[in-house]
């Protein structure tokens, strides 16, 4: 079974061919492109414009490198939300035209789930509980009772949110994850910062403000972005922690953009060996807003039976977790 | 902590931050709450976030006793250790006590449950993890024990989640008729309390998962 993924939620326009390998997902292509403003953040209708121009070469170099004819693909699923409007609608209006076209199926999947199931697919975490952190969304999701809930989140802003915010502020390029990655490496002091944690749930903005009046008054950066890391990311793995303690799981599974920062690797890989657990990280393509998370996952959606017509199809910009109805586990 | 060896307690728990041990201390029997350290975060973060949680802890039992609700008696806090040595209650969780009584008899405990919450939010304190095994029954009477998540607060909000909370908990045991109960005894005790129970209505509607 072949699947044709395409993914646009927020910055990133993704297509990527996808195989059913005996219930391991087989990544055939998987192009990305990202929508980087020239200054400020993400405007959700020129990331929608980028997006309406990016789309069709996109799946078509997706098609391409995977070296398959349109006509051998079985299924179409894109990314029906949580995320932007205009994004959404975009990469929704561009799966409805090809799937008509091709006459196959076509499944909408809700994105955050989408980080889960390619997660489970391709590192060989079985039950885990997500640490899913990317620009937008920053939450702590695993399966309980029948469906995929949300146990922790934020309060305010995504942590990818917060060091964007913070990079334009001082410079760094979008994302600012990377960079700031790398300044962190070379900073040693612990300046603090406000620790906020109640139950499962977190909040960065406190942070954020702090980590700026910190630069502006003469801190250094190295000793400000290795900071925010040691703080924002204890943060994450304590939350992460108690989701596992509460739900008796042992394995975490990461997900989202900032999931490709070493730190925030190791201080999660430490606390489930300390637990005697495991933690998976997928590979950074993976990791990312990409069109073979989408793919794989309406594979998944589509053999245990799930039916979309096009009416089915309207994108939900606040699509919740455990509003999805979990039939494939 | 004079006299205190851990390596030959008997774990009774083990939470996300903490293991819970029984042992005998100075010919009582006690439990002993230690704040274990975490390898996977900066020392300074998990010294300052230990140790103050531990203060806090031990803060907030000794408040709650002095509002008049039963709590551990606490026998001696360790800052630089992140332990606490505190009274062994003999009791029953109260969510397993619920499950085994008849309505009438649960309808009187939950009422004794609001009554010593009420008694809490009334010195302005916030246990923050209102669920059914913080609570003992012991000799018939409502016991609160950890209040590892708690906070002091003067806020409605607060007050109101933390009920909400409990609310969500009998939900889980299918006892959610049961909770207007806990409000009886709640404005029995505190009549002001009546802004806090409509708070929680209002809680419960922007809920994550309605």
């Amino acid at each position: 079974m072949l699947c044709l993924g395409i993914e646009g939620t927020a910055h990133s326009v993704g297509a990527a061919v996808v195989a059913d390998e005996k219930g391991r997902a087989k990544v055939i292509s998987n192009i990305i492109e990202m929508y980087r403003p020239q200054d400020g953040g993400i405007h959700p209708r020129e990331a929608a414009n980028h997006h309406a121009e990016r789309v069709v070469p996109v799946i078509r170099q997706a098609i391409a490198q995977a070296k398959i004819d349109p006509s051998e693909l079985d299924l179409v699923a894109f990314s029906q939300g949580p995320g932007l409007g205009p994004c959404l609608r975009t990469v929704a209006t561009a799966a409805r035209a090809l799937s008509v076209k091709l006459d196959v199926p076509i499944i909408g999947v809700n994105h955050c789930i989408a980080h889960l199931e390619i997660g489970r697919a391709t590192t060989g975490a079985k039950d885990p509980v997500l640490l899913y952190v990317s620009g937008g969304n920053t939450q702590v999701i695993t399966f309980f009772e029948k469906r995929y809930r949300v146990l922790g989140e934020t309060m305010d802003i995504g942590l990818g949110n917060l060091l964007d915010k913070f990079g334009r502020e001082f410079g760094l390029p979008f994302p600012a994850g990377p960079t700031l990655e790398k300044k962190a490496a070379r900073g040693s002091k612990l300046i603090d910062l406000p620790y906020s944690v109640k139950g499962m749930d977190v909040s960065f903005s406190g942070i954020l403000t702090a980590a700026e009046h910190l630069i502006t008054k003469g801190a250094s950066m190295e000793d400000v972005c290795f900071s925010i890391q040691e703080v924002t990311f204890a943060m994450l793995t304590e939350v992460t922690e108690r989701a596992m303690a509460y739900t008796k799981k042992s394995e975490v599974l990461l997900g989202g953009g900032v999931a490709q920062n070493g730190r925030l690797k190791k201080m999660v890989d430490d606390m489930t060996r300390e637990r005697g657990g495991k933690s998976f990280v997928p590979e950074g393509r993976l990791l990312q807003d990409n069109g073979a998370m989408i793919g794989w996952t309406g594979i998944v959606m589509h053999k245990a039976g799930v039916k979309m017509a096009v009416k089915d199809t309207v994108i939900n910009q606040r699509y919740r977790t455990d509003e999805v109805e979990v039939v494939w586990r | 902590m004079m006299g205190l060896d851990i390596s030959k307690a008997k774990i009774i728990g083990i939470g996300a931050e903490a293991r819970i041990y029984s042992t005998n201390w100075r010919g009582r029997c006690v439990v002993v709450k230690h704040r274990v350290p975490k390898g996977y975060r900066h020392k300074d973060i998990d010294d300052r976030l230990r140790q103050g949680r531990t203060k806090g802890e031990a803060r907030l039992l000794a408040l709650a006793r002095d509002a008049g609700v039963r709590t551990p008696i606490i026998y001696d806090v360790d800052i630089k250790e992140c332990t606490i040595v505190m009274e062994f209650i003999e009791g029953e969780p109260l969510v397993k006590v619920l499950e085994i009584s008849k309505v009438p008899e649960r309808k009187v405990l939950l009422r004794s449950v609001g009554q010593a919450v009420a008694r809490l939010h009334r010195a302005d304190l916030i246990h923050g993890d209102l669920t059914g095994a913080n609570m003992l029954v012991s000799d018939g009477l409502i016991q609160f024990v950890d209040f590892g998540l708690g906070i002091q607060s003067v806020e409605v909000e607060d007050k109101g989640v933390d009920l909400h909370v409990l609310q969500e908990a009998l939900k889980a045991v299918n006892m959610e008729d049961l909770f207007k109960e806990v409000e009886t005894g709640y404005l029995k005790e505190w009549s002001s309390g009546k802004d806090v129970v409509a708070r929680i209505k209002e809680i419960a509607m922007r809920g994550r998962y309605n």
